[in-house]
């Protein structure tokens, strides 16, 4: 059957009454249509599509009517926006997760918002999903090519941040690559890109990648100052590093001073101030100046120009990220120009304020070694034995094998910065790139703890809604039982037939001529009308009926007794004569019989409606409690996947912890391996020094002996 | 001093080595594939909370019953928006106190769902009281009335507050969605 016809039909053949409606109403009365259609038949979209065509030509026709009744026709409301703001509105309120589900509960609806879904993604910390996300965009877009490409390249440009901020160089490595034109990109972008793979291929761009840095310098140089964004910035930066590292200082050194002199009036513009993905703007810009300035300080040291190095770290910020190192830079320049005593200061000041680190391990040979040359031996001694006492320390704090059940321990708790400088063996270990690689995953399971906790939440009252709805219908299901609505409806059909019949013949009876009445005996018209009587007009015909049985017993074939065929022909006459009159009674009462006739057909016919809906309301209920066995049914699905999920999860964390505790195992093995080579190295130095101690050394320690605080004066610095 | 000479520059390429993991802070880390199966499960986890979302939605609110009301600000510029009311047919269903956070998020264009229920087919009433400041700073309510006719098919109705830069006052708009 062409369905798509037979409505078309239906729709046509409508009376022209039912089509003389305005246009908002004929527009709900299509979406009824539609909804019932749908329910029916379950239609198709394109059967509907065809409808709302068939509607649009109905409207057209009557748009004439529609303008006299100065009435408009409902805009769609635009549902793809609607939805966009509401998931943004969730967003911004940190309802994050919720926003995915209202965006991907919509998305089959054909409404696409998979920029957003792919922000959403990050944040959530699932790139993967934003990568698929911008690819179905990319797959479903109806745009403009370029606009898909920019919008594609934003979203890696993206995920390359967030991998690499995951210190996952090999994604990092892998959005990038998916970005196979970066001369198309936009400046910004472009910056952006270049920053990246210099990031991902340090030190080697590729010739690619330096020929985009070419282009980038070429267009800063012509651009206006206040053009250039903290990703330029950044490049240039990273052109000098490359340059040093090359040991290219001069080259370095001149890149460096021009650095500082463009950054002089650098401003962050509004984009840059607004970034969500990123920290904060400003802080990164200050970072940058930072390590800009001790970058220019390491170049000044690498050409021998130790005073000025040492003025340029003079002024370094101490709340920086850089600090340590600026600390680290400072006592060496001072080493270097003989400062032994300030550079001594600088490095305990560094341990005092840093703890212990790979700096302090290099620089106090280095000191000692200084000493040794200015010929202060014991001042020299004094030095390693200190850096002797402290390995020895430093040893037996590290955690060794047997305390191996501390990492086990190690909650998420454990892994914030604030309780990892409880404990400085913890706080270097969370800087090793294996170990905070590993962490990143730790915190990835606990995030997903995190979601699997409120999915229990939800499936908890899920369950709860569920048994009160079964509850509910099974209440309804026994008042019904109790009500016997069925049988009280078959009941007052019955009632309503009866009645129904009985009017037949009261109007019949009533409208019927005199002449056509006439050709039935008054017994037999009242026997049609019996159940119309009252009761002692019945009880009357009841006796004219038993009168009628004896008349009609009568014998009437003995013609030579006509004495007989006359008597009974004279009872039936006075039969019909008594008949006659009360049929003339009841005929008087017809019309008002009939009258009330119908109110009562009308009565029954409304209690019958209304017991009709009542039971329509209760078979509507019988296909809910169709519709929630089909809720039951889904929701086991649900629990079961949830059940899977919670499964994988902890197998993911048992694998997630195993790797951390490898990790943290092997950083630890590390240290320590290095720790007994810088104590070996120690020893062996104060051994090489007491051989070979000149006398008047010797003799100089008793004259002049030195005392030396253990952390030195911090004003010395 | 050649022990010195080679100490400096171990130092010097410690300091080296330093900036770089210090500024990029790089590594190499193989968890790609354990990465990937986490991610795989949040996706699963936020699949199951979708299809949990759109059942708890047909089964509480079914579209044949469903009211659902939203709340959205213009500029703001008139209105400092501190707390909506709701009432169903003189029945308060719903109110929000807001949070800055909150009131950011609706002037950013977000839209807040405040309310959604049930009720039954026929004429109805919905009034919407918006509390906050003025320009001035001056307390001010504001109140918008709207009747409506539910039919078989979800009701979603939406309260605008618009600055209206002619009275330099804030109204309130209704807008009914036509799905």
């Amino acid at each position: 059957m062409d369905l798509r016809r037979g409505i078309r039909f239906q729709i046509d053949k409508l009376p022209d009454e039912s089509l003389q409606v305005t246009s908002s109403q004929g527009f709900r009365l299509l979406t009824k249509l539609k909804q019932i259609l749908r329910v029916k038949y379950a239609l198709t979209p394109w059967l509907l599509l065809s409808l709302s065509l068939n509607h649009a030509a109905t409207s057209n026709v009557f748009a004439d009517e529609a303008l006299a009744n100065n009435t408009t026709m409902p805009n769609k409301t635009a549902m793809a926006d609607k939805v966009y703001r509401q998931a943004q509105y969730l967003q911004q309120v940190g309802e994050v997760s919720n926003a995915v589900v209202l965006l991907e509960k919509f998305s089959h609806k054909q409404l696409k918002h998979d920029q957003l879904l792919a922000e959403l993604y990050l944040q959530l910390n699932m790139p993967w999903q934003a990568q698929s996300s911008i690819q179905q965009y990319q797959f479903v877009q109806t745009d403009s090519r370029s606009k898909t490409q920019a919008l594609l390249a934003d979203v890696f440009l993206d995920l390359t941040q967030v991998a690499l901020s995951q210190k996952d160089l090999t994604s990092a490595k892998f959005y990038l690559e998916q970005i196979n034109q970066p001369q198309q990109l936009s400046n910004s972008q472009q910056a952006l890109y270049l920053n990246l793979a210099q990031v991902i291929y340090w030190p080697n761009m590729g010739s690619d990648n330096e020929q985009l840095a070419e282009l980038i310098v070429a267009n800063n140089v012509k651009a206006d100052k206040e053009n250039i964004n903290l990703a330029d910035l950044t490049n240039q930066l990273n052109q000098v590093v490359y340059q040093y590292q090359q040991q290219n200082y001069q080259q370095a050194a001149t890149k460096i001073t021009v650095w500082f002199a463009r950054v002089k009036d650098f401003k962050l513009d509004g984009s840059e101030q607004n970034s969500s993905l990123q920290t904060s703007p400003r802080k990164t810009f200050e970072n940058l100046i930072a390590y800009a300035t001790i970058i220019r300080s390491q170049i000044s040291f690498a050409q021998g120009q130790f005073k000025q190095a040492k003025q340029q770290l003079a002024s370094f910020a101490r709340d920086n990220a850089f600090s340590q190192h600026a600390l680290y830079l400072y006592a060496l320049t001072l080493m270097q120009m003989g400062e032994l005593a300030a550079s001594e200061a600088a490095l305990n000041l560094h341990k005092q304020e840093f703890g212990i680190s790979h700096y302090y391990w290099f620089n106090m040979p280095l000191l000692a070694q200084k000493w040794q040359q200015q010929q202060e031996y014991v001042r020299a001694f004094n030095v390693y034995q200190q850096l002797e006492a402290e390995i020895n320390q430093a040893l037996k704090q590290l955690p060794n094998s047997q305390q191996q059940m501390l990492v086990a321990d190690f909650s998420q708790a454990s892994l914030t910065n604030s309780v990892a400088k409880q404990d400085i063996w913890q706080g270097l270990a969370m800087q090793n790139n294996q170990v905070a690689g590993a962490i990143q995953l730790v915190n990835q399971v606990s995030q997903l703890d995190e979601l699997l906790a409120a999915l229990k939440l939800k499936i908890e009252w899920f369950d709860y809604l569920l048994e009160v709805q079964q509850k509910r219908f099974t209440r309804i299901a026994d008042s019904v039982q109790q009500a016997e609505l069925q049988q009280q409806i078959s009941q007052l059909t019955d009632k309503l037939t009866v009645f129904n019949q009985q009017l037949v013949v009261v109007d019949n009876i009533g409208t019927n001529t005199a002449d056509s009445n006439l050709q039935q005996t008054p017994l037999e018209l009242l026997n049609q009308l019996n159940k119309t009587l009252d009761p002692q007009q019945a009880k009357w015909l009841a006796d004219f009926n038993l009168s009628q049985q004896i008349i009609d017993s009568l014998p009437n074939e003995k013609t030579d007794e006509n004495k007989d065929a006359k008597k009974k022909a004279r009872y039936q006459q006075r039969l019909d004569k008594v008949a006659a009159v009360l049929y003339w009674q009841v005929n008087q009462q017809l019309p008002e019989r009939s009258w009330q006739y119908k109110k009562a057909l009308s009565q029954i016919e409304k209690t019958l409606a209304e017991l009709n809906q009542q039971q329509q309301r209760l078979q509507r209920l019988t296909s809910e409690q169709f519709k929630l066995n089909q809720y039951k049914s889904d929701f086991a699905q649900i629990q079961q996947s949830y059940q899977q999920i919670v499964q994988l999860t902890k197998l993911s964390k048992q694998q997630v912890t195993q790797q951390y505790q490898t990790e943290v195992k092997a950083f630890y093995q590390q240290q320590h391996s290095m720790l007994e080579k810088a104590l070996l190295t120690t020893q062996q130095a104060i051994a090489h020094l007491l051989e070979n101690l000149p006398e008047r050394a010797e003799l100089k320690e008793q004259a002049d002996p030195i005392e030396l605080g253990p952390a030195g004066s911090v004003n010395d610095v | 001093m050649k022990m010195y000479k080679q100490l400096l520059k171990i130092a010097l390429v410690v300091s080296s080595l330093s900036f770089a993991s210090g500024f990029f802070n790089l590594a190499m880390a193989n968890n790609s594939e354990l990465n990937q199966s986490i991610q795989d499960l949040k996706q699963q986890v936020l699949e199951l909370n979708r299809k949990l979302f759109i059942l708890e939605e047909d089964l509480l609110f079914p579209a044949s019953n469903q009211l659902a009301v939203f709340i959205s600000l213009d500029v703001g510029q008139f209105f400092k928006l501190d707390s909506v009311e709701l009432k169903l047919n003189d029945q308060p269903i719903a109110g929000t106190l807001y949070t800055d956070r909150q009131r950011t998020a609706l002037e950013q264009g977000g839209i807040q769902k405040l309310f959604i229920g049930n009720i039954k087919e026929g004429e109805h009433s919905l009034t919407a009281f918006f509390i906050g400041l003025d320009k001035q700073g001056n307390n001010i309510k504001k109140a918008k009335q709207f009747s409506f006719e539910k039919f078989d098919e979800a009701s979603m109705i939406e309260f605008k507050l618009v600055d209206d830069t002619g009275s330099q006052q804030a109204k309130v708009e209704v807008e009914e969605w036509v799905l």
